[in-house]
């Protein structure tokens, strides 16, 4: 099983019986769960793991030694995106603003509706999705972008810019024949056919 | 620093006015100096006396000066007329001479001169015109040129008459001036006076009396002028004029003032001692008087019929009536309550009897503005000298504050106590909360994984479903009712809304239906129909019924058979509350009231963790009702609660 497959909700909770019970449900709706019994165990496992996790965090907010709202600091500064629930037994109105404003996803006040909670889980799930596959295109772009050597990029501001290869050449004070032919690499290496595709490409469509 | 003792301030206050004298407008001074008033006006009147005497000795010295003086010339005129007489006898003999040529033997024989002699004369001397002795009848006599004055026999000194004869010769008789007084002065006159002849260097030439004039006589002098040249004749009262102060009257007066004198020291200590006395008495009296009215305790004196004879500023003070207007009322006093006069009648009545309590009772009386004032009365016999008694005697202390106080603080420590209970079961309840919600939290998980995977693997049993399905109702509930009290004990405020009181008690034994039917127990439901809605939380009070139809529960089910509970919903006692009540044919409370059976932790139970009646109390008391427990006569026990009933127009009507 592969540990970063899209769908893992990385479940910390320091009741065992919590734990295994959500696990369960969780598991009964098809979502793939990992429990911790403590925030500890969740960042000694993201450390030796390879890849960023995918997925959603699930945490509850009153553990010992760390606590939910802890934990999630400790995410954040480790530069984790994952939308994060918060489960709490204590629907401290203070805890949840705060909380909130950092980012968390949603708060779950305990006992909850319990279908409920597994529906939330997955819209989670799906803002994850969506950001993975977001942030893979812009890997992308940034890839093809780096792709370019200097005289390149120079070439690329100026056609973007809408300038013709003549005025590119005086500018450069390169020949219009080699303007032409970094303009092909170019386009190339975007992928993209034509100027105003490249302006768009580059405003990050 | 001054010394440390000193004289005690007197009272200013309420010091009555002395008693003073006029005399004409003119204040005189006030008992002190009243004393020495006789004295003065006897000494006026002995200085009117002395005054008089003084005058009238003036008087009298005059009139007996005037007297002597008028002696004194006639005395004198009668020793001139009388020497002159002399005189002319002398002459006589000098005429027979010249007539019949008398020798120096018929001179001495002859009758005139033997006649003279034997009367009056010395000695008679014939001198020539030479001035040679011729004769001298006797002629032991001294010669008649030897000094007039010379010598001082008995006879005192000798004067001398002369007559000139016709032929240049001289007769000369000699006479003591001394018989001259002793012949010629009249015994009355020498009796009342001692008369001397004086020369002119103030030498006595005779005397009716031997010695010197004493200095406190009267005297007076006239000088004899031609018939004895130089010589004075002096007239000195013989009885002295007794000087006015040595009189009788001035002694009886000197005694009179004296004795006067006496009297009025003694009169003057006396009435020092007097004044004193009442000085004394008037401190002590303005130390009653302001020590009385400073006495923050009221003092009350009444006779035998329950007449008031005396109050203190502080007893009036109390009831807001003046000491004048108390003093002289009859009971029904003004000061009692209204409302409660015949209890006050009974109490006076009892207290006339003597049966007050001995160390005080309390006591309610009205101010007169109308508020209560609390006291507390300590009734005594007056006893006069005599030990009769005469009324009673009490003191009255105003405990009106003290009970607020204690009312206050007693109301404080019931706050306290409810707070810490709260706030301990608030703590109970949450670490409670907390660890329920865990196995909760589980169950409903579990059950919906469960119903997930049933549902997917095409799962159709519609009962079994359910079943699932009520599971999870059910645990949700659960987790409600320990959310919802865990608030409530967190001090949050119950969600009240208007609802059915029969209803909570129905949906509560509801929930314990199952153990009711297990111990085959008999419900009663005894439901008032008519009851108006109650504003409160239903969950937290379906828990406060359900708790107590469980204690009952728990209770009958010591019993073997007829285990019996009653439920009953009426209004309540005190208007505006619905009253719920629950009575079991247990064992009963064994003795213990309310505030026992709600000690959190308290519990009849075993395995009870003591908790449920303070919950139920603290609930109750959110709503503003009330929790009580009582026996059941026969047995088992009755607690009931009471909550308020919304008020509606017709309740409001209703109650007015």
């Amino acid at each position: 099983m592969n540990p970063h497959a899209a769908g893992t909700v990385y479940l910390v909770d320091d009741e065992t019986v919590v734990r295994d019970a959500l696990s369960f449900l969780l598991g009964s709706r098809g979502l793939l769960v990992y429990g911790f019994a403590s925030g500890a165990a969740l960042l000694a496992h993201l450390e030796a793991a390879s890849a960023p996790p995918r997925g959603v965090f699930l945490l509850d907010v009153r553990m010992d030694h760390m606590s939910g709202l802890q934990l999630h600091e400790a995410l954040l500064a480790r530069g984790l995106r994952n939308p994060v629930l918060f489960l709490s037994g204590h629907g401290d109105i203070p805890m949840v603003v705060e909380a909130l404003k950092k980012g968390a996803f949603d708060f779950l006040e305990k006992p909850y509706s319990d279908n409920t909670l597994v529906d939330r889980v997955e819209q989670a799930m799906a803002v994850e999705q969506a950001m993975w596959q977001d942030d893979a295109r812009q890997a992308e772009r940034a890839a093809r972008l780096a792709s370019l050597s200097e005289r390149e990029r120079e070439v690329m501001t100026r056609v973007a810019a809408g300038k013709l290869n003549k005025v590119i050449g005086d500018e450069l004070h390169i020949a219009v024949r080699t303007v032409e032919v970094h303009r092909a690499r170019v386009f190339s290496k975007l992928g993209v056919r034509s100027a105003a595709e490249l302006a768009t490409w580059l405003a990050g469509g | 620093m001054s010394t440390p003792l000193s004289a005690p301030p007197r009272p200013l206050l309420a010091l009555p006015p002395k008693p003073r004298l006029s005399v004409l407008g003119w204040r005189v001074g006030g008992l002190p100096s009243l004393w020495a008033w006789p004295l003065v006006l006897s000494m006026v009147a002995v200085l009117g006396v002395v005054y008089w005497m003084v005058t009238t000795a003036r008087d009298e010295r005059e009139a007996r000066r005037a007297e002597m003086i008028s002696d004194a010339l006639s005395l004198e005129a009668q020793i001139a007329g009388w020497l002159d007489g002399e005189s002319a006898k002398l002459k006589a003999v000098g005429d027979v001479m010249a007539a019949g040529g008398l020798g120096r033997d018929d001179f001495t024989r002859h009758a005139l001169v033997l006649d003279g002699l034997r009367r009056f004369w010395i000695s008679v001397t014939w001198l020539d015109a030479s001035g040679r002795i011729v004769a001298q009848v006797p002629d032991d006599a001294l010669p008649p040129n030897a000094p007039l004055r010379a010598g001082g026999n008995e006879s005192g000194l000798s004067g001398h008459l002369t007559a000139t004869l016709k032929d240049g010769g001289v007769l000369i008789a000699r006479y003591s001036s001394a018989n001259l007084l002793r012949q010629r002065v009249p015994w009355w006159l020498a009796s009342k006076y001692d008369i001397r002849l004086i020369d002119i260097s103030d030498d006595v030439i005779a005397a009716t009396v031997a010695g010197e004039r004493r200095a406190d006589q009267l005297w007076y002098r006239k000088a004899l002028g031609a018939t004895l040249p130089d010589a004075w004749l002096e007239l000195a009262v013989r009885e002295p004029l007794q000087p006015w102060w040595r009189t009788l009257p001035m002694a009886l007066m000197a005694g009179f003032v004296l004795l006067l004198a006496g009297t009025s020291w003694m009169l003057r200590r006396q009435m020092m001692g007097v004044a004193r006395a009442e000085e004394a008495w008037r401190t002590e009296a303005a130390w009653r008087t302001a020590m009385e009215d400073s006495l923050a305790v009221g003092i009350r004196a009444r006779d035998l019929d329950g007449r008031l004879v005396y109050v203190n500023r502080a007893m009036a003070d109390m009831v807001g009536y003046t000491p004048e207007e108390l003093v002289g009322a009859m009971p029904p006093m003004p000061y009692w309550p209204r409302d409660e006069l015949q209890q006050a009648m009974d109490r006076h009545l009892r207290n006339m009897a003597g049966k007050a309590p001995r160390d005080g009772y309390e006591s309610r009386w009205q101010h007169r503005q109308g508020h209560l004032v609390d006291v507390m009365v300590f009734e005594a016999p007056l006893v006069d000298a005599q030990g009769r008694q005469i009324g009673w005697m009490a003191s009255v202390l105003n405990i009106t504050e003290r009970r607020r106080l204690e009312e206050r603080e007693r109301r404080q420590a019931e706050t306290m106590a409810h707070h810490a209970r709260l706030t301990m079961l608030g703590e109970v309840a949450s670490t409670l909360a907390h660890e329920l919600n865990q196995p909760l939290s589980a169950i409903a998980s579990y059950n919906a994984g469960v119903l997930n995977g049933l549902k997917r693997q095409g799962m159709t049993d519609l009962t079994l479903l359910q079943a699932l399905e009520r599971m999870g109702e059910q645990a949700a509930h659960a987790g409600r009712i320990v959310k919802r009290i865990r608030e409530f004990l967190t001090r949050r405020e119950p969600q009240r809304e208007p609802c059915d009181i029969n209803d909570i008690v129905r949906s509560a034994t509801r929930l314990l239906h199952r153990e009711i039917g297990r111990l085959g127990i008999h419900v009663d439901m005894q439901l008032d129909a008519e009851l108006p809605a109650v504003m409160a939380d239903p969950i937290l009070l379906e828990q406060v019924v359900a708790n107590l139809v469980r204690n009952a529960c728990d209770a009958v089910s010591s019993r073997d058979v007829d285990r019996r509970i009653e439920v009953h919903t009426s209004r309540g006692a005190g208007a505006g509350f619905v009253k719920v009540s629950v009575t079991d044919n247990g064992p009963g409370l064994g003795g213990r009231d309310i505030e026992t059976l709600c000690t959190p932790f308290f519990s009849t139970k075993t395995e009870g963790m003591g908790m449920g009646l303070a919950i139920c109390r603290s609930i109750v008391e959110l709503h503003y009702g009330g929790l009580d427990a009582m026996e059941v006569p026969g047995g088992g026990a009755c607690i009931s609660f009471t909550v308020p009933m919304i008020k509606t127009t017709d309740d409001q009507e209703e109650s007015q």
